[in-house]
């Protein structure tokens, strides 16, 4: 069995974390979650994920600053990174697409699980 | 001297000296009458004594010449005798007592006494007594002057009654001597010519009322010009009150000399001729200066031998009836002149619609004068054949109406068309029969065109009005739009937040339920519809307010509809729609942001499907129109951002469903605006899909089909320049 990958979710919607974490703990994986975005740097020093999930329209810093803090961390610089955020729409088309903007992959927050999910995999396997 | 005539001077002495001594001893003589003739007697006897000497001597000589006066006697009175018994006059002859002494065959025949009868006896024997009595007294005062009443004329009773008018003469009867002694008479009846004398003088007379009581002037003129008969109407015409005075004089005393020598030379005319003649003259005679008009007719007089001696005349008074005329051809002049400077044309046309006269007006319109139109028809002066048609009928139907209606007619001249508000009326004889068109028409170009240019200006300022109000409802829906394209951001973010939320929720959910809860498994599903429904809203919403930027780039149309029919293809499938498209690569491209005009189109086959719920055909179409026959939305500030000469690719996409309802055309832009029902349409995918075709300098406009057999929705793109 293989070591389950580890996901921080850093966006301020509590519970939207917590359905989200829990989800993602029912479907293997590790789940941390930041609500407070001036924490996330600092929670993710200590956590190591395999994967930040971030959203983007946070207080006080909002997602774009975020990762620009994470890859501006050596630890963390290679940590792969995927933006929820409800400011995407989903594609009509290809509801699971990754959506390319700033160099950085989009998924729309409203996206369903599987959705989510497979956006996971895909980063995690960029690795 | 012979002895007879001497005893026959002596014996006529002796019966001179007798009758001497008779008289002298008559007892009527006065004394010395008595005394001289016994002288004489005297005287007579001496003569008588001395001449008895040769009295034997001339004895027989006288007794010769006696027997041969007695047969001279005889024979004269033989003469005198027949003279009486044949002459039809009657005579008499009376003694101093008016006894008749003598009385000729025809006076005792009409007295019917015989002669010997009458003898001895006077008038009192035979008349009344007032004949009588007046004859009496003729015959002494005859007696005592010696003078006769010769040739006059009375009335004499007749001796067997009755009376007749006699022509008499009565005389005194003398002696040898000279002596009256008695009277006599001669008398004709002339009862017959006086008679015949009054019968003439009574026709005469008639004749003469019947000259003065005729009205027309009536004379007879000689050679010489005088006036031979007149009648009283002439005198009146000449300014004299008796036909009398009149007589014999000439025309020169009471008309002008110009004029007379003028009738005596006509006269004279006449009478050369022999022939009649009738002409009008007008003269002004001399006592008032007054001008008559006559109708003269002249006719030759000729006597009883056939020779002309002068001419009759009649001259008919015309004077009143000349002026009446006169009056007439004044007051018709009047009129004639008020019509001819009136500045509306006027005319009449008969019943069979010929002109019957124009005005000044009318000539100068159509450059013809009065007399080349009358007689002539509309056609014939107007010309225009569909003109003169309403013309026509406008008059027939004065004509049929028979009283004045006003119509507004437009004639064509060469230098344009001009309106007229045209008054015509029936127009009547005497007895009330309509013979003609009257009409005055009124040019009305010049109102006309005013009018116009009023209601041209009415309708710009109501148009610009109603511009105004609509951009500033147009202002405030843009406001409105705006606020919600501002709104929409972040609208959408904390909607979608909560909505992710809650599908994490549900997907939790999900899972825990146990396998066998249907109910619960059915009421997550539903949820997870709802999720998706308030995702597309605000999707929607995110749409519009979206990045206006666009990716505009050449593409050609029937790309743009094949690549967009591709995305709808299983759902129009599944509709039992089949879609009509066929390509025109011959069309120039348009500058199109290719997933935006995507998205529009998609949106309009999605709306005509649904439109369209038990199947149909979807039709869409691509041409190139010109800018100015694009077809806008009402506001489009496309109009003014076209240019002349630009050239539009319209896209149009016609369903065969239900249309759309009237009043719901002028909402289907409003966001949130939706007739589909609740979850099938958002409200939001015309109003997006308008606002990406006027972004690309486009419209969307939707209709309904003339045939109300479907909508059609029409996308037009600028086409790139050549």
């Amino acid at each position: 069995m293989t070591k389950k990958p580890k996901v921080l979710l850093i966006d301020d919607e509590v519970d939207f974390t917590e359905l989200l974490a829990e989800n993602l703990e029912d479907s293997g994986y590790v789940v941390r979650q930041v609500n407070d975005p001036t924490k996330a740097l600092a929670a993710a020093r200590s956590f190591l994920p395999d994967i930040c999930v971030i959203d983007l329209v946070m207080p006080r810093m909002d997602g774009g600053d975020v990762v620009t803090a994470l890859k501006g961390d050596i630890s963390l610089s290679n940590t792969p990174v995927l933006m929820l955020t409800a400011l995407v729409e989903e594609s009509p088309d290809d509801p699971g697409e990754l959506q390319m903007k700033g160099g950085l992959p989009f998924i729309s927050k409203t996206s369903a699980l599987e959705v989510i999910i497979n956006g996971i995999k895909t980063q995690l396997g960029q690795r | 001297m012979s002895v007879g005539r001497e005893r026959l001077y002596s014996m006529m002495a002796a019966a001179v000296a007798l009758l001497v001594v008779v008289l002298a001893i008559a007892p009527d003589a006065s004394e010395w009458f008595r005394w001289i003739c016994l002288g004489l007697a005297l005287v007579t006897l001496m003569l008588m004594v001395s001449t008895t000497g040769s009295a034997r001597v001339e004895l027989y000589e006288s007794q010769v010449k006696l027997r041969q006066t007695r047969r001279e006697r005889d024979e004269i009175e033989r003469y005198f005798r027949a003279l009486m018994d044949s002459l039809p006059a009657w005579i008499y002859f009376k003694d101093r007592e008016s006894k008749f002494i003598q009385v000729n065959k025809a006076l005792a025949d009409y007295s019917g006494i015989p002669a010997a009868g009458m003898i001895g006896k006077s008038d009192a024997d035979f008349l009344d007594k007032e004949s009588a009595g007046k004859n009496r007294s003729d015959e002494i005062r005859i007696l005592a002057s010696g003078e006769g009443r010769e040739r006059f004329i009375e009335r004499e009773s007749l001796p067997g009654g009755g009376d007749a008018w006699v022509l008499t003469s009565k005389l005194p009867l003398r002696d040898r001597q000279g002596r009256i002694i008695g009277t006599f008479g001669v008398s004709s009846n002339i009862t017959e010519m006086v008679e015949g004398q009054r019968t003439l003088e009574k026709e005469r007379n008639m004749l003469r009322t019947l000259l003065d009581s005729i009205p027309d002037s009536i004379y007879i003129r000689n050679w010489e010009g005088q006036y031979l008969v007149v009648n009283r109407a002439l005198a009146e015409l000449v300014g004299s009150s008796d036909p009398a005075e009149v007589t014999g004089k000439t025309p020169f005393d009471y008309f002008p000399a110009e004029a007379a020598k003028q009738f005596i030379e006509e006269d004279a005319g006449v009478m050369e001729a022999g022939d009649s003649v009738i002409k009008p003259n007008a003269v002004v005679r001399k006592s008032d200066g007054d001008l008559r008009h006559l109708l003269t007719t002249k006719v030759p007089m000729r006597d009883s031998e056939g020779n002309v001696f002068g001419i009759l005349g009649i001259n008919r008074d015309v004077t009143e009836h000349e002026r009446a005329r006169e009056a007439v051809k004044q007051t018709e002049h009047r009129m004639q002149e008020i019509v001819d400077n009136s500045p509306q044309p006027m005319y009449a046309k008969s019943v069979t619609g010929h002109y019957l006269m124009v005005n000044r007006r009318y000539e100068d319109l159509f450059g013809m004068k009065s007399e080349d139109i009358v007689g002539k028809t509309d056609l014939e002066v107007i010309g225009d054949e569909q003109v003169v048609k309403r013309l026509q009928k406008n008059d027939r139907l004065v004509l049929h109406r028979g009283e004045p209606v006003q119509f507004e007619e437009t004639i064509r001249f060469p230098d344009g068309e001009r309106s007229y508000v045209s008054v015509k009326f029936p127009m009547r004889d005497l007895d009330g029969e309509i013979y003609a068109v009257g009409g005055i028409s009124t040019d009305i170009t010049a109102r006309k065109e005013a009018e116009q240019a009023l209601q041209d200006l009415n309708q710009e300022l109501m148009q610009t009005h109603e511009n105004l109000t609509q951009a500033h409802e147009q202002l405030i829906q843009a406001e409105k739009m705006e606020s919600v394209g501002r709104l929409a951001a972040g609208v959408a973010h904390e909607v979608k937040n909560p909505l992710a939320m809650i599908g994490m929720g549900l997907e939790l959910l999900a899972r825990r339920l146990p396998a066998d809860d249907e109910k619960g498994k059915e009421t997550i599903a539903r949820m997870k519809r709802g999720i998706d429904r308030a995702k597309k809203i605000v999707r929607g919403l995110v749409d519009y307010s979206s990045d206006r930027r666009m990716e505009l780039r050449s593409i050609r149309p029937d790309r743009l509809v094949t690549d967009a029919l591709e995305l709808v293809e299983y759902e129009l499938n599944q509709a039992g729609i089949r879609a009509d498209f066929v390509p025109d690569s011959e069309l120039p491209s348009v500058q199109a942001d290719q997933t935006k005009i995507e998205q529009v189109l998609v949106n309009l086959f999605i709306n005509a499907m649904h439109s369209m719920e038990a199947g149909g055909v979807l039709v869409i179409r691509t041409e190139l129109l010109n800018a100015e026959n694009v077809p806008y939305n009402e506001g489009s500030r496309l109009r003014d951002r076209t240019r002349e000469g630009d050239r539009m690719v319209m896209i149009t996409v016609t369903d065969t469903g239900m249309g759309v309802p009237e009043d719901v055309l002028s909402k289907l832009f409003d966001p949130f605006f939706t007739t589909k029902p609740t979850g099938k349409g958002t409200g939001l995918g015309l109003t997006v899909a308008r606002k990406i075709a006027e972004l690309h300098g486009g419209e969307l406009v939707l209709a309904n089909r003339k045939d109300r057999s479907g909508a059609i929705a029409s996308l037009t793109l600028r086409a790139d320049r050549l």
